[in-house]
């Protein structure tokens, strides 16, 4: 706190007064407080084309022509200059309101605390062409209003007018500023729209890398409006939360956003213009004989005095912009909110000069010291997420413990991410996981379809914390990002493969998670709640898994269901793919499948392997076949193009065409482990790299066959080459093989499109010694016990 | 003051009536003199201290005239006649000045040095001694002796119930060298510290962050003394400032007056253990001893389990901390009621135990940090601290309203180590479970 005396309230009072007096005293004698216009070259006030303070010119002793070029907008015109020219300079037209600037007052009736004067706006004067001579220079500095000439022609381009948006919590624009005048009564800490004009009326295209200026009026020094954050004694910065939500951006505006016409009267054509939030400067592009419009989302810091005015102005790489400026003035200081019973103090005097100081006998100093500044800049920043020392730095960097944002004393607003995704944005973290939601062609989740694309770790929900057990028997899944990472503990271990399934990697580790005890087959083990997952499946469990209540299935469409894959897992059952243990097909052709090659492969496992859920589940960005990523990379599922989030394409839903060809992309996801040369094979001949040989033919040989619908949820579809789903319909395990269907090796379950023959669907795998065999219908082929022979 | 006399600008009646009063005054001088003389040789013969400090001009709980106009206290800061500041103090202003002069580092008229953080033992000829007794509670206002740097954590056996439970704590102890503070409640020039001035979380809910309020000793402490805990202000304020005040009274008990002579009727503001100031010396462990922090532990020792009982048994569960008035079991009534105080200022801080996963309904201030379970002083110091903020994050912390600062927020550890002494948020400090059965 100030050791400095108070100002009792009748001083404050009167001082206040005094400063609504003083500025009525300024308007009506045209001393306005703030300019609208500003040089962009000259930092000295220009008082030729100020329409202001009075200027002792008899040139000056009417008022200047109003430029309105919008006339809803048109502001109040100026009252005409006192003639009597008032000799002494005023450097600031606008008083510093503090108490100790102001002189004693007369006693007043009826004191009311803080006024917040209203200044006069000018009227915003006729910019000047840029081949107008710069105005003489003037003994009595006045603020800025005109725009004279740039010292640096710009060939045609220029800004033609500025103005300062208001805009609500959205970021939506509410209210337009005034044209060409300042924005009066702004507040502090609250974001405005900056923005600016620009017309290119030359020959030549245009590229400009707009930097936006700020300078405090009367205007001496310029310097580039910082972003992000704000900066000590620095009185705005470019805000990056133009709405809710932090996002560095600079955003294209579209023509039909653009406020202003053609108003430079050059026949300029409209071109798409930039709104910056958290960038300073933007890159904008005019062709010749265009126009358009650059904003900034602005916030003024503590730094920005009470009542002072200050300016914007473009510049780019060769110095300011010629033309209009914007401008703003903040409000008054807020007024005091006395408690009852206070009175009305005096005013007393500076103390006396304090007590000397001496070193204490303590230590022996000699003098007492001042801390040395602290700047982060002699930091060393180190991970936030583990680690911690008794004297961590981290906590600040997520928690405030007074004035948290979001539960557990969080810094920011739920959900979770908008904290997050702060450094996990490719800023200020190694992993970018923003770029995974912000990609514009993620499809949207729809829950009418079951169709996800995203963890909805952007949506805010019930979650409180990781370490509470939130998924138990309810329906209230949901995917903040603490749901899978526990941010004190996650680092970048891999992790492991072992007989069990895939340990949790360090990005999952401290996750809370399920644990299984599985019985039989087809049936719900016994889940038990684990404060942190041993095995990354333990954690999908909280939510995929019976452990919780499912959303309801649609009876009509079982493709849609959201199954308990802990069920399908189960190693227990005939066949499912090796989450929590190997597969039981251990046959040479598995081996071999799962070495082969194929356009998309990623994987080479082997059937002692167990696979992660990741790994069909996973990041699909990193699916390049041709730098496959190890299978225990970080494969984050946050989002992505591939309904269900896996990391390849899988076309499960629609069925093939009548004369729709095999497509191995169609398959990607099967591909990333397993080879595809069997499926292309439709011979029908036995092969060692696959336990059914007639892969092939049916991926390749049906076309035209049948007439049914392409629905793969609808009895008898199907009219052409099959996909791999409608034999193998539930990929993770046969548990829920659909219409009464006796679970099968080969993960064989057949998708409801297939309809019994004679009352029978039936699949009995070949062996090396024995045919296998069909009986059912399908494609409304009948297969009345069709053999098949498979190699040895 | 000039004669007048000698001025030559009075009349003969004035000549002479400025005469009698130097007569008078000379005969006033041989009567203070003779007085003095026989107080002094009183005193010095019973052994007595000169206006102990808790014995000096703080203590008046009742005006009766018993203590007060007995106790020279009110010259001490007070001029009838020549004060230099209103409210007839004796300097200018209501600043620290005045208490400065006693508790300042280069006072003499108290055992406490506010500026430096000490506590010193009395003295001969006057009241504070050269011997220091040990660090303050509240830190200093220009020099701490935290030793912000070197916190450590402690696992030892604890009662719980009829269990005897492993849980940890941590030990700040006291710098051998004083260290330049980096916040104070009162930013003295000398100090270098830059503070906002504004009252975090003053006011009702949705009033920004608080008022810019100018604030003085006399905001938190009543310099006459009011039977209160450090004789704090029920209510807290900065007088006609824009402070928001509570409106109703902030208690906190403080334990009864020392009685004894010397140093054993001065209070003990030091982190060490004892009632007394005479407690402290009389252990004479050195004015770096004590710990700032003690949450559970016993300050001198790290109890253990011998199988049948914890040792030492001062490690018991209810083991008062280093600052708490009184008998031990006042520790929950004190907890409760020195963040009732802290929160006639800071309003919003004052949260429960839930707070910090409910929103409070005030937009700035929506989810806290419980001030219930954990008081303000657990954390922070009362005066200055001298922690360090220089990790990345800790030296640009916002404030509530988005400033970042560096400012150490009167904490007790280094950057934000604060937050370590107590929770273990990787869940890896080992915990060995119930001993006994």
């Amino acid at each position: 706190m100030t050791p400095t005396a108070r100002v009792p309230r009748a001083a404050r009072a009167r001082g206040a007064l005094l400063i609504a007096i003083v500025e009525l005293a300024l308007v009506l004698t045209g001393a306005a407080p703030f300019a609208a216009g500003v040089s962009a070259t000259d930092p000295s006030p220009d008082p030729a084309a100020s329409v202001g303070p009075p200027d002792p010119s008899p040139a000056a002793s009417e008022p200047a022509p109003v430029a309105s070029p919008e006339p809803t907008v048109e502001p109040t015109p100026a009252p005409p200059p006192d003639p009597t020219p008032d000799p002494t300079p005023t450097p600031d037209p606008i008083p510093t309101p503090t108490p100790e600037s102001v002189p004693p007052a007369s006693p007043s009736p009826s004191p009311t605390p803080e006024p917040i004067p209203t200044p006069t706006l000018t009227p915003a004067p006729t910019p000047a062409p840029p081949s107008a001579a710069p105005a003489p220079a003037s003994a009595a500095p006045a603020p800025a209003s005109a725009v004279p000439p740039s010292a640096t022609p710009s060939g045609g381009l220029r800004v033609s007018h500025a103005w300062v948006d208001r805009v609500d919590d959205a970021g939506a624009i509410v209210t337009r500023g005034p044209l060409d005048a300042p924005l009066l009564g702004i507040e502090r800490f609250e974001v405005y729209r900056v923005r600016f004009q620009l017309v290119n009326d030359g020959d030549t295209q245009r590229v400009l890398n707009a930097t936006l200026e700020w300078a405090a009026n009367p205007v001496t020094v310029w310097a580039a409006v910082p972003v992000v954050d704000p900066v000590l004694d620095v009185p705005f910065y470019v805000a990056s939360d133009a709405g809710r939500g932090f996002r560095v951006a600079a955003s294209p505006l579209a023509v039909d956003a653009l406020r202003l016409g053609d108003l430079a009267g050059a026949g300029t054509a409209p071109v798409a213009g930039v709104s910056g939030s958290g960038v300073n400067p933007v890159s904008v592009t005019l062709p010749p004989g265009s126009h358009t419009e650059v904003e900034f989302a602005v916030r003024a810091t503590q730094s920005a005095d009470w009542l002072a005015a200050y300016t914007f102005r473009l510049a780019d790489g060769s110095g300011p912009l010629t033309g209009a400026a914007a401008g703003v003035q903040l409000r008054g200081r807020p007024a005091l909110r006395l408690s009852p019973g206070q009175r009305a103090g005096v005013r007393v005097a500076d103390p006396l000069p304090r007590y000397p100081l001496v070193g204490s006998a303590l230590a022996g100093t000699t003098a007492l010291r001042a801390a040395p500044a602290i700047t982060a800049a002699a930091a060393t920043f180190t991970s936030p997420h583990t680690a911690y020392a008794l004297t961590t730095d981290a906590c600040a960097a997520c928690h405030t413990t007074h004035a948290g944002r979001n539960r557990l004393l969080l810094t920011a607003i739920a959900p979770q991410a908008s904290l997050c995704l702060t450094c996990h944005d490719g800023s200020g973290a190694s992993t970018d996981v923003a770029s995974a939601w912000a990609d514009p062609a993620l499809p949207p989740n729809d829950a009418d379809t079951a169709s996800w694309f995203s963890h909805p770790a952007l949506e805010p929900s019930g979650h409180a914390s990781d370490r509470r057990e939130e998924f138990g028997a309810v329906l209230e899944r949901h995917a903040e990002c603490a749901d899978c990472h526990q941010p004190h503990n996650a680092d970048g271990t891999p992790p492991i493969g072992t007989a069990d399934g895939w340990t949790a990697s360090g990005a999952l580790r401290g996750a809370s998670g399920v644990a299984v005890t599985n019985g039989a087959a087809n049936t719900p083990p016994t889940y038990t709640w684990q404060p942190t997952s041993a095995f990354e499946y333990q954690l999908c469990f909280k939510c995929h898994s019976g452990y919780t209540n499912l959303p309801a299935s649609d009876p009509l469409r079982p493709s849609r269901w959201a199954l308990d894959k802990a069920v399908e897992l189960n190693p227990a059952n005939v066949s499912y793919h090796p989450i929590e243990a190997p597969g039981k097909n251990q046959s040479p052709a598995m081996t071999l499948s799962l070495s082969g090659t194929s356009p998309a492969k990623l994987w080479t496992f082997d059937p002692s392997s167990t696979i992660r859920c990741l790994n069909c589940h996973g990041d699909a960005t990193l699916a390049n076949p041709a730098a496959p990523p190890a299978p225990d990379a970080r494969l984050a599922n946050h989002a992505g193009p591939n309904r269900g989030l896996l990391i390849a394409p899988y076309r499960d839903r629609t069925l093939k065409g009548s004369t729709e060809a095999y497509a191995a992309a169609d398959f990607a996801l099967c591909y990333t482990c397993h080879a595809e040369a069997p499926m292309v094979d439709d011979s029908g001949d036995p092969r060692f790299d696959t336990n059914f040989s007639f892969h092939g033919f049916h991926l390749n040989s049906l076309a035209l066959t049948g007439s049914g619908a392409l629905d793969i949820d609808t009895d008898g579809a199907g009219r052409g080459n099959a996909l791999c789903s409608e034999c193998h319909f539930r990929t993770h395990g046969t548990s829920y093989a659909v219409d009464g269907q006796a679970p099968a090796e080969g993960l064989v379950n057949f998708a409801p499109i297939v309809q019994p023959k004679d009352g029978t669907i039936t699949f009995v795998p070949a062996t090396p010694t024995a045919f296998g065999s069909c009986t059912l219908t399908c494609h409304g082929k009948p297969h009345d016990g069709y053999l098949y022979a498979r190699a040895p | 003051m000039t004669d007048p006399a000698r001025e030559g600008l009075v009349t003969g009646a004035a000549a002479r009536s400025a005469a009698i009063r130097a007569a008078r005054g000379v005969a006033h001088v041989a009567l203070v003199t003779l007085v003095a003389v026989i107080f002094l040789a009183a005193w010095f013969a019973t052994g007595a201290t000169p206006v102990g400090a808790d014995g000096g001009p703080h203590v008046a709980t009742v005006n009766s005239g018993a203590d007060t106009l007995t106790a020279d206290g009110c010259a001490g800061c007070h001029r009838a006649h020549t004060a230099q500041g209103p409210m007839l103090l004796a300097h200018s202003g209501e600043g620290e000045a005045l208490c400065l002069s006693c508790h300042g580092s280069a006072g003499t008229g108290a055992t406490t040095d506010v500026e430096t953080g000490v506590q010193y033992a009395l003295g001969v000829t006057g009241i504070r001694g050269g011997t220091a007794a040990g660090a303050l509670r509240s830190g200093g206002f220009v020099e701490a002796r935290i030793d912000s740097a070197n916190p450590t954590r402690i696992s030892f056996p604890r009662i719980q119930g009829s269990d005897v439970v492993t849980t940890f704590s941590s030990r700040v102890g006291v710098r051998a060298e004083p260290a330049p503070v980096t916040s104070a409640h009162l930013a003295l020039p000398s100090s270098g510290v830059t503070e906002t001035g504004i009252a975090w979380g003053n006011g009702v809910d949705d009033s920004g962050p608080g008022p810019v309020a100018d604030l003085g000793c006399a905001s938190c402490h009543n310099p006459h003394g009011n039977g209160q805990y450090r004789i704090l202000n029920p209510i807290p304020g900065d007088g006609d400032g824009p402070l928001v005040e509570a409106g109703s009274d902030a208690f906190v008990t403080d334990a009864a007056l020392p009685s004894g002579a010397g140093a054993a009727g001065v209070r003990n503001y030091t982190i060490q253990d004892g009632r007394t100031l005479q407690d402290v010396l009389d252990a004479d462990l050195g004015p770096t001893a004590g710990d700032y922090w003690r949450r559970y532990l016993p300050w001198d020792g790290v109890p253990t389990w011998n199988g049948t009982v914890i040792v030492p048994a001062s490690g018991v569960a209810g083991d008062r901390p280093m600052y708490v008035p009184g008998a031990a079991t006042n520790l929950t009534a004190f907890r409760s009621q020195i963040s009732a105080w802290c929160s006639a200022c800071h309003t919003r801080y004052n949260a429960p135990n839930s707070g910090a996963t409910t929103p409070s309904g005030d937009e700035l201030f929506a989810y806290r940090h419980t001030t219930q379970r954990s008081e303000c002083t657990q954390c922070h110091v009362a005066h200055g601290s001298n922690a360090r903020m220089a990790g990345t994050t800790s030296s640009a912390a916002p404030y509530p309203d988005g400033t970042p600062s560096g400012s150490s927020r009167l904490l007790k550890v280094d950057n934000r180590g604060t937050c370590q002494q107590c929770h273990d948020p990787t869940g890896t400090i080992p915990y060995t479970g119930v001993i006994n059965p």
